[in-house]
Parts: structure tokens; sequence; C-alpha cells
């Protein structure tokens, strides 16, 4: 499975954010994706996951394999086929810096109604306590209401919604580990780990030690475009040097 | 922190004076700049670039400067015909008048009024030092770190002198009367501007020896400042209008009042000069500031929202909750849930508004029931009644209608969240919370259907029977039918339009702002009819009735065939 960026191209008023990017993710790894503030990190998970809708472009999933990259793969699947995204809001899984969580219901009673609804789509669905035990989430804080919640703790329900029950094949998660303690981060690394194999993971962030620790590869965005960082250097002493000599290149450069 | 001890030289003060004039110009400019470009269609045509070009910039300061010499004149013109305004109302008031404006009498009382205003009102509420200007100074002490203790002594030197030149046009208007020369007029002005530096002096001194950078003592000071000022400003009015006033120019042109001015305001300057606490003062003023700040932006983000802020019942017994509702799922059981936690919240408001026009009813009831039996009018005939209270009730309702809070505590609790879950997009799920929640909006409006209902029929039908001693057989049963159904239509109308809208139009923003002028411009129609319904007590009610009863139906089927197309693409999160 493969996730293909072909031309995408955005702007807020006259500023051009995402300039004809091109990119194809893999399933299988997670990868990073590292920008100075205002580089358009949110806005290409925006557009990913259609909350925001793009000057031009196109953006699909290759479910099957059938190409390699990007304008491959839009070569292969017919004309016709002229959307500019080929797959369900649902496939794209969230998870926001800000937890959003309805106040007034407890946790599991969220859970319960999120796995009503999206029954079709969930498989092998469990109980709420075995949920709750996928995320390290204390099932007696099941029944507070969320209202009272932690920050933390409503991270951990957004995720487990976006990544354990609905298991989209793409998930984004935009500066995961804010506001989480040493354990849970540690809890949430592994958890991102585990669950790597069968889906794409691209998460954004500012901590180059915390990429270096987790991603399989690492994706520059600046001056609207993404730029890996070659694996090689992921885990050498010139990883740091390399994205920062990026990140400072003028962007009438690039 | 320790102070600084050696002397600072005077050209500290006016390099410290010039800096802070050409900041304030250069916000003032590019502000003005930001201004051209929010204006519509010629705004695309500014280029931002504009703020980068000094040269540009200087030909602007020009006429900026001309600009706020032209605005600071015009506002003391407007002052000066704001004292002679008020000569005259006080000569008035006291049954006397004048032949000439500029008579002899009204150039005493002007000064009158100026010497209260001018030497002791301005100085004690208009010090420099006690009004440091958010826009500018504490800009300067906050963000640019300026030392505050050369720059609020340079600013109150400054508009001491702005204040001087600026008011020099008084000096040469009183020179026009023969009582007066233009040298007195300009040492009025110097001992006005001596009177408001002691002034400043003195609320310097106050600061250090009242401690009033603590929040108690400066909110009795503030206290005392408004009762001096309260008892400063009626002063020149009522000794006009009793006759008792005093030559002013007699008092201010005084060898010994002026050579006492000049003592005072020497030692307050050098009081001002030498006053080691302007980083404590300055500091004080910022916090304040930014917590006044703070709090106004924290009211406007929630002010749509304020009411519904705490309408979660976060005492809910949760267990039991699970219980009652096991046997429902999906929708059904988030709605339920949704009711049933903002419970305490609405049945609160319902029983209010349900006594509320219950405790009408009755009143009007027992009113007019005690004085059937207790009063000797004679048994009158029936009358035709011309006031009818069935509109009035159409405006109450617009006020008690729960269909706001409902909408906004469905979206802070609720909607704010689950709108950005794809799943909540769905046309099919948008339009089963929509019919859930008209229902539950019909039940929290029920006692306002109740009631208006009782109250309308009660007063337009039975009131005869109430007032004028009629028998219950003379009251046209068959009437109550229109009312019942204008009543219910009211019901659905306040019940189904604020759900609709929010449907409809979605203004609400993640950050709880309001960000829809159609949505303002669509309340503000609604408030108008309903205020308009308050006037129209006296129409013909068969006619009022069938334009109600047919405009609502029309509305209402209009609105279910927009939801049904249009609200799973219009109800998104902003």
């Amino acid at each position: 499975m493969r996730l293909h960026i072909h031309e995408l191209e955005h702007s807020f008023d006259s500023h051009t954010v995402l300039n004809k990017v091109t990119y194809t993710f893999e399933r299988g790894r997670i990868y990073g994706l590292l920008g100075r503030n205002g580089a358009g990190k949110t806005t290409l998970f925006n557009c990913l996951a259609s909350y925001l809708e793009f000057n031009s472009g196109r953006i699909a999933i290759d479910y099957n394999d059938e190409a390699t990259d990007a304008p491959g793969f839009f070569e292969s699947v017919s004309a016709s086929s002229n959307q500019s995204r080929n797959y369900k809001e649902s496939d794209i899984g969230f998870v926001f810096t800000q937890p959003h969580l309805p106040e007034f219901m407890t946790g599991r009673e969220f859970i319960k109604f999120f796995i009503e609804i999206n029954g079709g789509k969930i498989q092998n669905p469990k109980e709420v306590d075995d949920y709750f035990r996928m995320v390290a989430f204390n099932p007696a804080d099941g029944d507070r209401l969320i209202k009272g919640y932690s920050h933390g703790m409503m991270n951990k329900l957004q995720m487990l919604i976006s990544m354990h029950i609905l298991k989209p094949p793409v998930i984004l998660l935009d500066e995961p580990l804010t506001s989480f303690d040493v354990v849970a981060a540690l809890e949430v690394k592994n958890m991102i780990k585990n669950i790597k194999k069968d889906h794409i993971i691209i998460f954004s962030t500012h901590i180059l030690q915390l990429a270096q620790d987790l991603c399989d590869e690492i994706v520059v965005l600046h001056d609207g475009q993404l730029r890996p960082i070659p694996p090689e250097k992921i885990h050498s002493s010139e990883f740091e040097a390399e994205v920062i000599a990026l990140l400072q290149e003028p962007e009438s450069q690039a | 922190m320790s102070h600084t001890t050696t002397k600072t030289p005077a050209r500290t003060y006016f390099a410290m004076m010039l800096t802070s004039r050409k900041i304030s110009l250069s916000v003032t400019l590019n502000r003005f700049i930001f201004f051209l470009t929010r204006l519509p269609i010629v705004g695309k045509s500014i280029p931002t670039s504009l703020y980068g070009e000094y040269e540009s910039k200087i030909a602007l300061v020009v006429l900026a400067n001309i600009v706020r010499l032209f605005k600071r004149l015009m506002m003391k013109a407007l002052y000066l015909a704001f004292l002679l305004a008020s000569c005259a109302w006080a000569l008035d008031m006291g049954g006397r008048t004048e032949s000439g404006l500029l008579s002899a009498t009204i150039y005493n009382y002007a000064l009158l009024f100026f010497f209260f205003f001018s030497y002791i009102g301005a100085g004690i509420a208009y010090g420099k030092a006690m009004n440091l200007d958010a826009s500018l100074d504490l800009m300067l002490i906050d963000k640019f770190r300026v030392d505050s203790a050369i720059y609020i002594p340079a600013r109150i030197f400054e508009r001491k002198i702005i204040d001087f030149f600026a008011s020099i046009p008084y000096a040469i208007l009183l020179s026009t009367s023969p009582d007066y020369s233009i040298f007195d007029g300009l040492l009025i002005l110097m001992t006005m501007a001596m009177s408001k530096m002691t002034f400043e002096a003195l609320y310097l001194l106050f600061f250090k020896h009242l401690s009033l950078s603590k929040k108690r003592n400066r909110k009795f000071f503030n206290y005392l400042i408004l009762v001096v000022a309260i008892a400063v400003f009626p002063a020149p009015y009522i000794l006009i209008i009793s006759n008792n006033t005093f030559s002013v120019s007699s008092v201010v042109l005084h060898p010994l009042f002026i050579l006492g001015m000049i003592i005072a305001s020497v030692l307050s300057a050098l009081y001002v000069l030498n006053f080691q606490q302007y980083r404590e003062l300055a500091w004080t003023s910022v916090v304040n500031f930014n917590i006044a700040l703070e709090k106004s932006k924290n009211s406007t983000k929630d002010k749509n929202f304020a009411t519904v802020k705490n309408a979660i019942d976060q005492d809910t017994n949760t267990a039991e909750d699970q219980m009652l509702y096991s046997h429902l799922s999906g929708y059904a059981y988030f709605n339920r849930i949704f009711v049933r936690r903002h419970r305490k919240y609405f049945n609160k408001h319902m029983l209010f508004r349900g006594c509320a026009l219950a405790g009408i009813s009755l009143s009007y009831i027992g009113i007019t029931t005690f004085f059937r039996f207790f009063s000797d009018r004679p048994i009158t005939s029936v009358s035709e009644r011309t006031f009818h209270i069935l509109p009035l009730c159409f405006g109450v309702f617009y006020f008690l209608s729960l269909g706001r809070s409902a909408t906004a505590a469905m979206f802070r609790s609720c909607d704010s969240a689950m709108l950005t879950y794809p799943f909540y997009r769905e046309s099919k799920a948008v339009l089963r919370s929509f019919y859930h929640r008209f229902k539950t909006i019909l039940y929290y409006n029920l006692p306002t259907f109740m009631g208006i209902l009782v109250i309308s029929v009660g007063f337009d039908i039975f009131g005869n029977f109430f007032e004028h001693h009629t028998s219950l057989k003379s009251i046209h049963y068959i009437e109550m039918i229109p009312y019942i159904i204008a009543c219910t239509m009211i019901w659905i109308f306040f019940s189904f339009h604020d759900l609709f809208i929010y449907y409809i139009i979605q203004p609400y923003t993640s950050e709880l702002g309001v960000k829809s002028k159609l949505f303002n411009i669509v309340q503000g129609v609604v408030y108008y009819i309903s205020w308009m319904n308050f006037q129209m007590s006296e129409v013909n009610m068969t006619i009022y009735m069938a334009v109600l009863i047919i405009a609502t139906l029309i509305y209402f089927i209009i609105g279910i065939l927009c939801i049904n197309k249009f609200s799973a693409k219009t109800f998104r999160l902003r």
C-alpha cells in the first residue's frame, strides 16, 4: 500500500505553502515530517485528511501497490477517475495536537458510541476495557466525564480511536507527544512502532531526537517542497547539521 | 532593584521624547497602512512592502504630524465650546442671561470653568504618571523595554509642554477681551501647566507613601479620585447658578499665586526627576493592563457560550446513566446522553420559565377575580377589546426560547469536537442529529409554550369574563382553536429557527468565536420581527394569526427542505 501525492499545490492569499508537492509514502514505515514554523506541515495534513480543499494536484492511496511512484500511479489510473482524492475520509486517521472529544460523555460511553457508529469498518471489535488497556488507559477513569480528563488522558483516547479501533491505512500524528510525561511518551512510541507494519504513519515534530528515535524516514518540508533525508544519515552525527542546512536554505533557491 | 543615582542629563530626556515620538508615529503610520489594506476593493492594491519603504513614509510622517496638530487643535476648540456652553447653561439655570457670547461676564465664567476643570480636574484625573497610555507608553515599556526612570519623567514634561503650546489659542482668544492682554493669557496657561506638574508630583508622592502598587490600595485611591472628581466637576456650575462666583483672574494673576505656583512646580519638577520608583509604577501599569487585556480577550472569546459554560452536570451518576440507556445505541444513545448530562441546567431554566409564566397567569386571574367579587362596579356587557396579548407573547417567546442556549451547548460540549470526525459529518448522521435535537428543543420550550398558551387564551378569550363580569356562556370557545394553533406555530418557529440556522450557517469557530455576518444579520432580523410584535397588540387578530400560521408553515417547510439538501455540506467546523 502506498500514499501518493502528486503536484499538490495550496496557497493562502498570495503565499504558496505547498508548491507542487510530489511524494510517495509506503506502508510499514514511520515518516517524520520536519519543517519550520509556518512551513505548511499542518496544511499538508489537513489536505490529506480532507479538512482543506487544495488548489490543485492529486492525492491517492494505492491499496494494491500498482505503482512505486506518484506520477506512475496517476498514469496507471484511468482518465475518468479525475477526482482529486480516491479515498474516503475515514481512510485517514488524524491524531491532533489538541484532542477533540465531547466533554459531556465518559470515556467508556464515547468509545462504545464510536464502535457502534463505525461497526462496519472495525475488524475484530473488542470490549471497551480491552481497548483501554491497549493505550494504558485506566478503565476506572473510563467512567469519569471527559471534561475532567487531563490532556494526556484525552490524547490516549484520541490515539485509541485514530489508531487502534478503526485502523485506517494512513495515520497522521500532529506533534503527538506534547504534554505526555516520560513514561507515557515511551508507551506511545512503542505503540506506534508496534502498529507500523499495517499502516503508513506520518508524524510531524520539531524534536530531532524524537524523529531519529522513532522514524524510518525523515522528510523535510521547506519552501513548499518535501525532501527526504537519506535513511543512512538519520542516525549519523551529521543528521542535525543536514536538517538545519536544508531548513536554512533561502526559499528562492528551492 | 537598584536605581541609578547618577544625574541624568537633560539631553537624555529630550532624546527619549524624540524617540518615543518617532516610534509613536511609526506605529500610527503602520496602523494606517494596515487599515488601507483592509479596505474592500482598493485594499488588495496596497502593497504590503509599503511597511518597509521608509523614504515614502517620511512624507507621510509630515502629513501625520500635521493631522495630529490639527486634531489637537480641534479637541481644544471643542473643549472651548464646551466651556462656553457650560457657562451659558449655568447662567440660564441661574435665571440670568448675557447680551453677548463674549461679554466680560462670560470671559470670567469661562475662566472659572477653566480653573476648576483644567487647573484642578485635569490635574487630578489626567496626570501622565497615573494614566500611562496603553498604545504607546506601555508598549514602549513592555515591548521595547525603555528605561521607565527616564521615559516617564520625559513624557510628563513633554505632555506639559505640548499642552501649553496647544492651549495658546485660548490665550489669544482671551486677549480679545479688553480686560486681558496676551501676556495675561500666557501667564494663565503657564500657571495651569505648573498646577498640572504639581498634581503629577502629588500622585507620585501618593504612589510611594500609599503603596499604590498594591491592588487594594490602588482601588481605594481610585475611589478617592472619583469622589474628588465628582466634587470638583459640579463646583463651577453651582457657583454660577447660585451667583457666588469669584474673580479667577484676580487669583491666578495675583503675584503671590504666581510665585506660589512657581515654587510648587519647581519643587514638583525636582521630585518628578528624582522619584525612585518609576520602574515599580511602570510595571504595575503594565501588569494591570495585561490582566485587563487577557480578561477582555477571554470574555470576548467565550461571550457566545458564557451562559452554557457550566451546563454539563458534573455530579451525574454515570453508572446509573449507563443502565438507563443500555438499550439504546448509535446516535439515539449519543443524543440521549447529551440531554441527560445537561438536564440540570435546562430543567432549571424550564422550571423558571414555567413558574414565571404561571405566576403571571395566576396573578392576572387572582387580581381580576378579586376585583370581580369585591368591586362595587355593576356587571357590564361584553366590551370589544382592541388590545390583544398574543403578539406580545410572540415577542416574549423570543426572549424566553431556550433554542439559543441549546445550540450553544450543543456546539460547546459536543459539536466543536465531534465535527472533526468524518463519520459525524456524514449526511445521515447530520440529519439524524438534527431531528433528534429539534425534538429536544421542542421539549425545552414546552413550559414557555404552555405558558403563552394559557396567558393568551386567558387574556384574549376569557378576559371579558375576568374583567367585565360576563358569564362563561358568553365566551366564544371556538376562538380557542386558532389561538392553540397560533401558539403552537410560535413554539415550532422558535424551536426550529435557532437549530435551523445553526445547521445551515454554522457560525461558530473551533476557538468558540462567531465568524458569520449572515448569522448576525439573520438574528438581527428575527429580533426586529419579535420587537415589532410588541407594537402589534391592536391589529386585527384574524389577519395576524393567519399571517403567523402561514408564514411559520412556509418557513418550516422550506427549512426542512434546506436541511435535507444542504446541511451535510454546511454543518462543518469553521
